[in-house]
């Protein structure tokens, strides 16, 4: 399974809680593609995401963010880096 | 009527008459029912539509039919005329009126009453016998029934108008008119008109205290059905009291029940085998030694055969009480007539009758589908096999070589399909153990139960069953049973009048003792006299159980009759003192009648108006009742039905259906959906289509349709109702059916399951929205290959919300063309992609006109039009270009690449290098992977065996991860044909044994799969030589 990082811009800050609702109502295409939420960074203007998923490939995550109308910038895959392992 | 020479009666019981002398019919009650069809309906019908009506669960229904025939002509043909009609397409009984009651009835009616004379209209009256076709009734065969209930109306008019006629002619005869106003009573006791002129002519004829008892009996009989007495009634009660109110004189028995909150207790029965058995020895002995030889053990079993009413339960009794003695463990049950929807009757029964510690010895949860009492864990998946094997152990366990298991089913012909595949299986299962399995049946019925005959073919062909035909008792047993019971009865005259049936000679003697005078003849009378002779209340309570059924609760019955506790007790003591009722199984409650046969005359001589209120107050009482093991639907599928009452009824059916899904008991949920789909047409929209759909799951799980793909249809109109009606839940679970019919894998409960989650992504939003919503969910599926089935179903949702809001949506066509693609059909699935391909230029959607195309590159390469491929792979990559993000534009690049490279060897190939690292990049494993397998299977065809390889084994990295069949299934078969070409075996085994074991790619797929593995095949033969010199 790849790491996945998915880079969102917003216009106007958004909120938290309806982006999470919106992807919530396709958490069974999420499942059925085998992408699972790992973790979000959100800035504190509330206009820039970053989030992390797990999945087979960067290409499934797009899918799924299409289908959920997401909004996004860019999608790829990533090498992770930890403090103590490098 | 002047006599024919051929009489057939059907008002009244099935009898016909050869030359003035009676003759014997035949025993199938299917033969005697489809002999009356055929007299009555007097036309010709197609040998199929015979079948449809009476065998269509039959094994071989055509060969079932011919049998019925051949009996049917031995009963009316003679060499001097051929009544029976029959070639090769259909079959015709050609009756004149003088040949037929109903026939001569009707067409000497047919200008109305008014035009005979009385004298006339006496002898029309004198033909009516009871009901039409008393007792012939076939309950499962629902088109039948129907037929039957319609025909019987006919006739109940008829004859009522007859009646009321010649009570206003014969007004100046009182006793000869009470006598046709008693009969209209009979007919209609709910007609109070009809009542209060009873009442009339019996206060004419001094008859005051019968008048009074006339009164009452309708007062308690309106009672229980949940009415009063109203004007005609009460007014002629006036008439004849000289103005007394009826509660003034005394008030009659009106009060409602009081059922008792204590459970009802009988008191402890004598054995039944203590009863008197006369003659019988070697029969005995023969059943003892059945006992025996299974104590040797081994398995043994043996059927006892005989025509109804010779003796056969009394013998097995005896049986029973012997192997109890003996400390045998005795699994004990009968099937019942009316019980054929009740999956596993029998069992369920002799299960309950065990002590609570022996079932619970064994497996209890596994025995929780037959035993709901046994709780059991909720998570355990239980299964038909789970079931089976449980019975099989409890049997095991209780079976030892002193004391075999002795399993006595009573009435086979009558036998669920369940509880015979049960049997049987038991059977199977315990060849080598210390078990005796003894059934008895009317042997001239069994051949009317396809499954129990098939059982016993089976047990006839391995040499493992006894069989013995019960005959009628001798002249000598007779005069014995008439000491025995100290009857003053002349022992020739019962022989002679019972033929040595037991049944009939015990009521017979004991007619005699009780009136001294001249006795009825026939069962049906002589059981009549006695309820005539019976208290009301015991009457009334006899007549509940009858509609009940054979078998019934106590507790059921205080809840429907208008009697205290005591008066009940009372009742139901004097019942069993005159040996109509007796206790019957473990349960203390539980009253049987002394013999179905009467049950069945109690049963046939309440009017049909009567008994089917009757039946409506149960399924009334029944319905809303918590059930959580669909055991009362069950009942309530039976009463509703009789009743009249369609909407329950059905809803019944469904929930009697799905329960006997539960239990594994196919036949008999196909029945209860075919019931309720015959009653379901009756209902309003939108129930009709609801509950119609839902009739359609039961029946599809329960059996698979001869033509699958009419039904689909069928289900499609359907769906397409229930969206039109707002039902969008059921339009649904009919979409979800059709994909099923149409992919027949996993379970429908599954797959609807599933669809429901699906659905919560588009839920809230318009009809547009919603369809999107799906579709989108389907494709998902397809793109994975996951779930076909279930994808088909919502695409099918989809597509016709999108043609109702009369907007075309890209990922419905798109949808059906992966969908089309996956099923191997390509043009339909090129067609489909045109056409989404045209909607996303339409609407300007760049990436839905992108996916389009690419699935039409991708569907022209399996066509092998490279061409055409590379036309739309250039519109593909101009598209590409222009989008900003993800794996389009190297994908329109490679498309590209690949389909020039497939045309032009050399020039392309860093194009494509270039283009499939970018794909790497930006990791989008599928479109690599196909792409990787379509440059290996290019350098495969010219011999580039090493960049092949390569390719292709990346592509079935790729596959891996993604856990796609068919991309995983394309690479390998590159590599089999590179393994093959260079002549490597090992490599050869290793791709056709993984190829071997993968499942689910599409048909396509399965097609270069099929041909890779055929030329591996040939060629490792032909080569054998080579390759195994190589090694």
């Amino acid at each position: 399974m790849s790491r996945i990082i998915v880079e969102r811009k917003f216009d106007e800050p958004e909120a938290f809680d309806e982006l999470q609702a919106q992807e919530d109502r396709f958490a069974w295409c999420l499942e059925q593609r085998r992408v699972k939420f790992i973790r979000s960074y959100f800035s504190k203007d509330r206009r820039r995401m970053i989030c992390e998923y797990e999945a087979p490939d960067a290409e499934a995550v797009r899918e799924v963010q299409r289908t959920a109308s997401m909004p996004f910038e860019r999608i790829w895959a990533a090498e992770v880096f930890d403090w103590e392992e490098s | 009527m002047s006599v024919a020479a051929l009489q057939v009666q059907v008002l009244g019981p099935l009898n016909v008459q050869r030359d003035g002398e009676p003759v014997r019919l035949p025993q199938s009650k299917k033969t005697r029912g489809l002999l009356a069809y055929l007299a009555i309906t007097g036309r010709s019908h197609r040998r199929d539509r015979l079948c449809a009506l009476l065998w269509d669960v039959a094994d071989d229904p055509r060969g079932a039919l011919r049998w019925s025939l051949s009996k049917i002509r031995a009963v009316v043909d003679s060499e001097a005329k051929r009544y029976l009609v029959a070639d090769r397409e259909s079959v015709e009984l050609a009756l004149d009126d003088k040949s037929l009651d109903w026939k001569w009835v009707r067409k000497e009616l047919a200008a109305g009453v008014d035009s005979i004379s009385t004298e006339r209209l006496r002898e029309l009256e004198e033909v009516f016998d009871g009901e039409l076709l008393e007792g012939l009734d076939l309950i499962d065969f629902d088109e039948f029934t129907a037929w039957c209930a319609a025909e019987r109306e006919h006739a109940r008019t008829l004859h009522i108008k007859i009646l009321h006629a010649l009570i206003e002619r014969l007004e100046a005869n009182p006793a000869e008119a009470l006598h046709h106003a008693r009969e209209l009573v009979r007919i209609d006791p709910l007609d109070e008109e009809v009542r209060a002129r009873l009442i009339r002519l019996l206060a004419q004829a001094g008859r005051r205290n019968e008048a009074q008892a006339q009164y009452e009996s309708a007062a308690r009989m309106l009672n229980e059905l949940g009415a009063t007495p109203t004007g005609p009634l009460v007014t002629a009660w006036r008439e004849v009291n000289g103005g007394v109110e009826p509660n003034e004189k005394e008030p009659p028995s009106a009060s409602p029940s009081h059922s008792p909150t204590a459970p009802f207790v009988r008191e402890a029965a004598i054995p039944r085998s203590q009863s008197l058995l006369v003659g019988r020895r070697d029969e005995r002995r023969r059943l003892f030694s059945v006992l025996d030889g299974a104590a040797e053990g081994r398995l043994k079993i043996f059927l006892l055969k005989g025509e109804s009413g010779v003796g056969k339960t009394r013998l097995l009794t005896e049986l029973s009480d012997e192997a109890h003695q003996r400390g045998c463990t005795v699994l004990e049950g009968a099937a019942y007539e009316a019980e054929g929807g009740r999956p596993y009757g029998p069992w369920i029964d002799a299960l309950r009758r065990l002590p609570m510690e022996v079932v619970s010895e064994g497996n209890g949860s596994a025995l929780a589908p037959l035993l709901p009492e046994l709780g059991g864990d909720a998570d355990v998946q239980h299964s038909r096999d789970r079931l089976f094997g449980a019975v099989v152990e409890l049997i095991a366990a209780r079976s030892q070589s002193e004391t075999p298991a002795l399993l006595l089913f009573d009435d086979i012909h009558w036998c669920d399909d369940a509880t015979v595949e049960l049997l049987h299986y038991v059977a199977r299962m315990s060849a080598t153990r210390p078990v005796a399995i003894v059934l008895g049946a009317r042997d001239g019925e069994l051949i009317d139960n396809e499954a129990a005959m098939r059982m016993l073919r089976g047990f006839r062909r391995d040499g493992l069953i006894d069989e013995h035909l019960l005959l009628p008792l001798t002249e000598q047993d007779i005069a014995e049973l008439v000491q025995g019971i100290q009857s003053t009865a002349d022992a020739a005259q019962v022989f002679v009048l019972s033929g040595g049936n037991a049944l009939l000679a015990r009521e017979l003697a004991q007619a005699a003792s009780t009136s001294g005078e001249a006795v009825p003849h026939s069962l049906r009378e002589l059981v009549g006299d006695r309820i005539a002779r019976l208290a009301p209340e015991a009457g009334d309570v006899l007549r509940w159980g009858a509609v009940l059924g054979p078998a019934f609760d106590v507790g059921r019955l205080t809840e429907l009759v208008s009697l205290g506790f005591d008066p009940l007790m009372n009742a139901l003591s004097e019942l069993e003192r005159h040996t109509l009722l007796e206790g019957a199984g473990a349960s203390a409650s539980m009253y049987a009648f002394h013999h179905t046969l009467v049950h069945q005359v109690v049963y046939s001589e309440i009017s049909e108006p009567r008994r089917k209120l009757m039946h409506l107050r149960i399924a009334r009482l029944l319905d809303g009742r918590p059930d959580p093991d669909g055991t009362i639907a069950l009942e309530l599928a039976h009463h509703a039905s009789v009743g009249g009452d369609a909407a329950m009824a059905v809803r019944a059916c469904v929930n009697a259906g799905n329960r006997c899904l539960q239990v594994f008991a196919n036949a008999e949920a196909h029945a209860h959906a075919r019931r309720g789909l015959r009653l379901v047409e009756e209902l309003p929209d939108p129930a009709r289509i609801r509950l119609r759909i839902e009739l359609e799951q039961v029946s599809l799980e329960a059996q698979r349709p001869e033509d699958p793909e009419a039904a689909a249809r069928r289900i499609e109109a359907l769906a397409d109702q229930a969206l039109d009606a707002g039902c969008a839940e059921h339009a649904r679970l009919g979409f979800t059916l059709i994909s099923y019919l149409r992919w027949h894998d996993g379970a429908v409960g599954d797959a609807h399951r599933l669809s429901l989650r699906a659905e919560f992504a588009s839920r809230g939003t318009d009809d547009q929205d919603r369809a999107i919503g799906i579709a989108e969910s389907a494709r998902c599926l397809v793109i994975l290959e996951r779930d076909i089935a279930q994808a088909e179903a919502l695409l099918l949702e989809a597509r016709a919300l999108t043609e109702r809001s009369g907007e075309s949506s890209w990922p419905v066509f798109d949808g059906v063309g992966l969908l089309r693609l996956h099923a191997g059909a390509l043009d339909a699935a090129k067609a489909a992609f045109e056409e989404a391909w045209s909607i996303a230029k339409k609407t300007g959607n760049r990436l839905q006109e992108f996916m389009a195309l690419e699935h039409l590159v991708t569907v022209s390469i399996h066509r092998r039009d490279e061409d055409q491929a590379c036309d739309y792979a250039k519109e593909l990559a101009v598209i590409g270009e222009k989008l900003r993000e993800g794996s389009e534009r190297p994908l329109g690049r490679a498309m590209l690449a690949l389909c020039r490279y497939r045309k032009d060897a050399g020039e392309y190939r860093p194009a494509l290098e270039d283009a499939l690292q970018s794909l790497r990049e930006v990791d989008a494993k599928q479109r690599l992977a196909f792409v990787l397998t379509q440059a290996a299977s290019i350098e495969s065809e010219r011999g580039l065996f090493d960049s092949a390889t390569r390719r292709a084994d990346e592509a079935v990295e790729l596959a891996e991860v993604l856990q796609q069949p068919s991309e995983m299934a394309l690479a390998r078969a590159v590599l089999l044909r590179v393994a093959r070409e260079r002549g490597d075996g090992t490599a050869v085994r290793e791709q056709a044994e993984a190829l071997h074991t993968l499942t689910g790619y599409a048909r396509h797929v399965g097609a270069v799969v099929e041909r890779e593995l055929a030329a591996a095949e040939s060629e490792s033969k032909s080569n054998q030589w080579k390759l195994e010199a190589g090694e």
